[in-house]
């Protein structure tokens, strides 16, 4: 019961970094971000090659990657998002749908087909609790999400970056009349998207196996999660994707592993269908 | 300390500014009125760098400004209050002030001072420091649109209908306000189509009909002008 649960937040923590990230960009700019799935996969690839390949400090290879993501945020946005700023919402999240075919692909010639096992840092190791012992990998999972939202949370709200790109992301052209460097703030966004990315691709590798395929069922159910939290709410996001994770884990070991797939989507529908404004509600103010 | 030299705007292939000359002096309220779609606000849009420029010359403090992006010309000096107000919803009154003073703020630098003297203009503004923009009223949010704009402590500051879906009552208060900052130092080029209150205020105007200044005077001899009478004063 207890391991359950562990495991469902573990997993919806995951499901909760990335559906942050993707909710972050759309309030920003109005784009709903489908390579969000493959931005966690890379860096989830990238950390495996720097232990397995490279023989970094497994730290280390934590802390590169996330910052190779952050460089490729900046890079994404200036191909993918800012050539096509101008154009109908559906061109830009077509362009999405393209990257994420490219960075499947892609990886599919880098990597190869076979999925890489890496561990994390604590290895299989297990924490006894009482009686019931738990993945040393879940808690850390969770407890990093939870420092990263407390972080998110703090940097949005109380510096003068976060304060910027908060007014960036509520009325660009106004925020350009405050003497915002509005292109470097939506740039920031991308990058701090793409460095969530990381953090849940490491985060997630050692639980779940790394491969090419790993980011659509991730992007699909993250997006899902948003949805069900209530989409563009930062808070509905968090508590979406840990609800979702949690949901299905119940799932699989209560009704069917078979179709622990189909109930996320079964509760997407039924959200849609009777709350279409997700659990949480949309609150303005908590737009970033 | 502006001049507006023969400018020209298209919407596509639609030309909404049309050789539009216009001139604002140090410490004059200058106002530019016109009925609706006449281009109040494309000339505005165009002076703060919102707009690109077909043709012609903007020139502020003696300097070519034509083509320097939107978000360099208030640290220059220049507040543009955007019509429809554009407050920013989700961050509160007191977060909105702050933000104005971005142009000019270094770190944590101390705001009290510019804060005391917009809360004393709009003691409202005070009152709801802590609240979330958009759950002000119109006028309350029309106070804060042009307490942001103080933020930036412009040299000159450019007004897009500030009394629009506002209450007599809080069009007289907030022509005040504009009338006490005129007063601290601040120029003005205020756009509106309550062209009495505007000539009321106002030293100097110029009338904008289909993108085009068909006639520019003192703000009293526009008054009495039988055609502005006729057209933007009700008879
Ligand atoms: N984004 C746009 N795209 C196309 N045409 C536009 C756009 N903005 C304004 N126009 C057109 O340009 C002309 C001038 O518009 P502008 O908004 O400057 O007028 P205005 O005098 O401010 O009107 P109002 O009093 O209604 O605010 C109008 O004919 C308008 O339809
Ligand atoms: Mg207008």
């Amino acid at each position: 019961m207890i391991q359950l649960l562990i495991s469902g937040l573990a997993m919806g923590s995951i499901y909760a970094l990335v559906a942050l990230g993707i909710v972050v960009i759309a309030n920003a700019v109005n784009v709903v971000n489908f390579a969000q799935g493959e931005n966690v996969m890379l860096g989830a690839y990238v950390a495996a090659t720097l232990t397995l390949t490279l023989h970094l400090p497994i730290l280390a290879a934590y802390a590169i990657s996330i910052i190779l993501l952050a460089l490729y945020g900046y890079i994404f946005q200036k191909v993918a998002y800012y050539p096509l700023r101008k154009k109908p919402f559906i061109t830009v999240v077509v362009a999405t749908i393209g990257v994420s075919m490219f960075l499947k692909n892609a990886a599919r010639i880098v990597w190869g087909p076979q999925p890489i096992y890496f561990a994390g840092p604590f290895g299989e190791s297990m924490i006894r609790v009482g009686g019931v012992s738990i993945n040393a990998q879940n808690i850390l999972i969770i407890v990093v999400t939870l420092a990263l939202v407390v972080f998110q949370h703090f940097f949005f709200a109380k510096t003068s970056l976060g304060r910027q790109m908060q007014a960036t992301a509520q009325d660009q052209e106004a925020a350009t009349l405050m003497g915002i460097k509005v292109s470097r703030m939506i740039a920031f966004t991308f990058i701090y998207s793409s460095m969530l990315a990381a953090a849940a691709g490491v985060l997630l590798a050692p639980i779940f196996y790394v491969s090419a395929d790993m980011g659509a069922n991730l992007g699909l159910k993250a997006f899902a999660a948003s949805i069900i939290g209530g989409f563009g709410s930062v808070p509905g996001a968090i508590l979406g994707g840990l609800f979702l994770g949690v949901l299905e884990i119940f799932a699989a070991a209560y009704v069917s592993s078979l179709y622990k797939d189909a109930f996320a989507f079964i509760v997407l529908i039924l959200i849609l269908a009777f709350m279409p404004r997700g659990l949480f509600g949309e609150k303005i103010s908590t737009k970033v | 300390m502006l001049k507006v030299s023969n400018i020209e705007v298209y919407y596509g292939k639609i030309r909404a500014l049309n050789s539009v000359s216009l001139s604002v002096k140090q410490g004059e309220i200058v106002t530019l009125i016109g009925a609706n779609g006449a281009g109040k606000t494309t000339v505005l849009r165009s002076i703060s760098g919102l707009q690109r420029l077909e043709k012609g010359k903007i020139e502020f403090l003696g300097k070519d400004v034509s083509i320097v992006p939107a978000e360099n010309l208030v640290g220059m000096g220049l507040a543009h209050v955007p019509e429809g107000r554009r407050v920013f919803p989700g961050l509160t009154v007191y977060e909105n002030l702050e933000i104005g003073a971005t142009s000019w703020r270094k770190g944590k630098a101390c705001l009290s001072g510019d804060l005391e003297n917009i809360y004393e203009l709009f003691p409202r503004l005070k009152e709801r420091s802590k609240q979330l923009a958009w759950s002000l009223s119109g006028g309350e949010q029309q106070m804060l649109a042009i307490g942001r704009a103080l933020m930036a402590r412009p040299k000159l500051l450019l007004l897009d209908e500030p009394s629009l879906g506002l209450s007599p009552v809080l069009v007289e208060q907030v022509f005040e306000v504009l009338h006490k900052i005129n007063g601290q130092g601040v120029t003005m080029l205020l756009v509106e189509q309550n062209a009495f209150m505007a000539l009321d205020i106002a030293h100097r105007g110029y009338v904008i009909e289909n993108g085009r200044i068909v006639l520019t005077d003192t703000a009293s001899a526009l008054s009495n002008d039988s055609k502005v009478k006729e057209a933007y004063l009700g008879g």
